[in-house]
């Protein structure tokens, strides 16, 4: 492809260059930092890569990696199977959507950080606890870009779909579904970050194991070498979890609506659906507006009879 | 009002008087609050075989590619696989997009779109297509050129067509049967008959010399209703055309007026 396009080619090229450019910066900045404080409170960048050498060749860096991703990726997989299907069935039902609203965007908007002590309380502190901790933080991300995904189906379309014959079912199945998938996707990618964070967060404050356990052990005893191990492995984690959007899902959010002055499409158009989150400084993911409903799209487009 | 079988009816009418709501009341997506809508004699129809919808804003699947945009309906029908392919390519050869059936939306024109949205309902075969403005929302040239389209086909199966529109010389151009609404309460005004011969697209209508007195008419009425919903007080429809033309079997009903 890029040997075709020579003008994307080069601005790939471009791209790598500068990214190059500026990962040395910052080595070089690291290093100069590092010598100014002392390896007390910055350890050089070599001494790091030795420190990584050293733990990647004991295996401690697989040991606590084992650790941190059984607990992810079995936290993960809860929060995908509860929370993809309740989004999907609160934006395919609307009286289940209207109910559960409420009640997500009120948790959601909870610092769930907060309720740690009580998954302690309930679970103890083993690897159920942290499961469930991480499950807090990852569930929400999920039902609430599904739902949103499924609610901000082009209204035309859900009308297009009828207008031949199809059953609500088919309906859901044939255009909702499709149509929230860009979402399905963003919430996946968020709650998968979110859940990284929450696995690190679990290991701090339950038994101390995996990443998040090293990270204390190391950083409690001053060995800041060693700390910024698991600190660069989750680093590398979280970014290739939630790195650049891919182009694959935009298909079903863009394009496909006519060109031109046809009015009635802008608001489809002009409000991309999904991703409203920023971070709260708890790690918490806090919907941008109080109702998660996208203003431009009313409810009342799923029943058939608009 | 009632239509005849393979009738090409086109409705006008000032906007905002509920067009659309009588086609989507036609095609069983809203249920009256009174009155009854008969196909055939039975009541309350069904979206379904029967019925081809063809939308002013296209209203394909942007994650489908036209082969599959036009299949879509077939397939929620239960139209069995070889009969429903067969039949997509050849209403997407008949709009002439034969090569861009692997092509999505996104990538034709506006044009090209609404082709596919005409293939889409066409490949139904539906006894009733219902059209609703759609080259509305295509540019001027674009849809002079597409006009011509819905006459085409329906010289190769003969379906009763019901053709919305705000364009009076579409309707010239389509229609057997010009079918004038008027608001508040939505009723039918007025119906016309289109004497034209066919087929249309082979010579010009606009030369026949029915053609300017037919849409003076027509336009005056609108601007008639026009003017009495007040929403547009000033509407000048210049002078009424009071003589009909010697010998015309269709005469302007304008008596009425003073």
């Amino acid at each position: 492809m890029s040997g075709r396009d020579p003008a994307r080619s080069r601005r790939r090229r471009t791209a790598w260059a500068t990214r190059t450019l500026i990962f040395a910066a910052l080595i070089v900045v690291w290093e100069i930092a590092s010598v100014r404080l002392g390896p007390l409170f910055l350890p050089q960048p070599l001494a790091v890569v030795f420190a990584t050498v050293a733990l990647s060749g004991n295996g401690t860096i697989e040991l606590a990696l084992r650790q941190s991703m059984t607990v992810f990726l079995t936290a993960f997989g809860i929060s995908l199977g509860i929370g993809i299907p309740l989004g999907l069935v609160m934006g395919g039902v609307k009286a289940v959507g209207d109910a559960g609203d409420t009640f997500i965007n009120l948790f959601n908007s909870m610092p769930r950080i907060a309720l740690i002590p009580l998954m302690v309380a309930w679970f103890g502190l083993g690897v159920s606890a942290k499961i469930a901790i991480v499950v807090l933080l990852a569930f929400f991300p999920l039902v609430i870009n599904t739902y949103n995904g499924v609610l901000s189906t082009d209204k035309d379309l859900l009308e297009a779909a009828p207008s031949f014959g199809a059953s609500r079912v088919q309906l859901f199945t044939s255009v909702m579904l499709r149509a929230a998938l860009s979402n399905i996707i963003t919430g996946i990618r968020l709650g998968a970050s979110v859940g990284i964070l929450g696995v690190v967060v679990a290991e701090l404050f339950t038994a101390i194991s995996g990443l998040g356990g090293l990270i204390v052990n190391y950083g409690n005893t001053f060995q800041l070498n060693d700390y910024f191990v698991p600190v660069l492995v989750l680093s590398l984690i979280g970014a290739s979890i939630s790195g650049r959007p891919s182009r694959r899902g935009s298909r079903s959010s863009s394009g496909g609506s006519p060109p031109g002055n046809h009015p009635k499409d802008d608001s489809a158009r002009g409000s991309p659906p999904g991703a409203a989150f920023y971070f709260g400084s708890t790690g918490s993911v806090v919907t941008s507006s109080s109702s998660m409903r996208p203003r431009s799209l009313p409810v009342t487009s799923f029943s058939p009879r608009t | 009002m009632s239509l005849e079988e393979n009738e090409f009816v086109v409705i006008i009418g000032p906007s905002g008087l509920g067009k659309t709501t009588l086609l989507k009341l036609i095609d069983g997506l809203i249920p009256p609050d009174s009155g009854e809508i008969l196909i055939d004699g039975t009541s309350h129809p069904k979206p379904g075989l029967r019925l081809g919808f063809v939308f002013q804003s296209f209203r394909l699947m942007p994650w489908k590619t036209v082969m599959a945009n036009v299949l879509f309906p077939l397939q929620i029908n239960h139209i069995d696989k070889g009969t429903a392919s067969e039949r997509a390519v050849k209403y997407i050869t008949e709009v002439g997009l034969t090569g861009f059936e692997n092509s999505y939306p996104s990538e034709l024109s506006g044009g090209m779109q609404q082709r596919v949205g005409l293939a889409r309902a066409m490949a139904l075969e539906p006894e009733i297509l219902l059209m609703d403005e759609p080259f509305g929302s295509l540019d001027a040239q674009t849809s002079e050129l597409l006009q011509v389209e819905p006459l085409k086909l329906w010289q190769f199966k003969k379906n009763t067509v019901i053709f919305v529109t705000h364009n009076l010389d579409e309707a010239l151009l389509l229609a057997d049967r010009v079918v004038l609404i008027g608001a508040r309460p939505s009723r039918v005004e007025e119906e016309i008959k289109v004497p034209f011969r066919t087929p249309r697209w082979t010579y010009d209508v606009h030369s026949e010399p029915e053609y300017p007195v037919l849409r003076r008419h027509l336009w005056t009425r609108l601007g008639e209703m026009v003017s009495k919903s007040g929403l547009f007080p000033e509407v000048n429809v210049g002078p009424t055309v009071t003589a009909p033309l010697a010998g015309e079997e269709w005469t302007p009903r304008l008596a009425e007026r003073t």
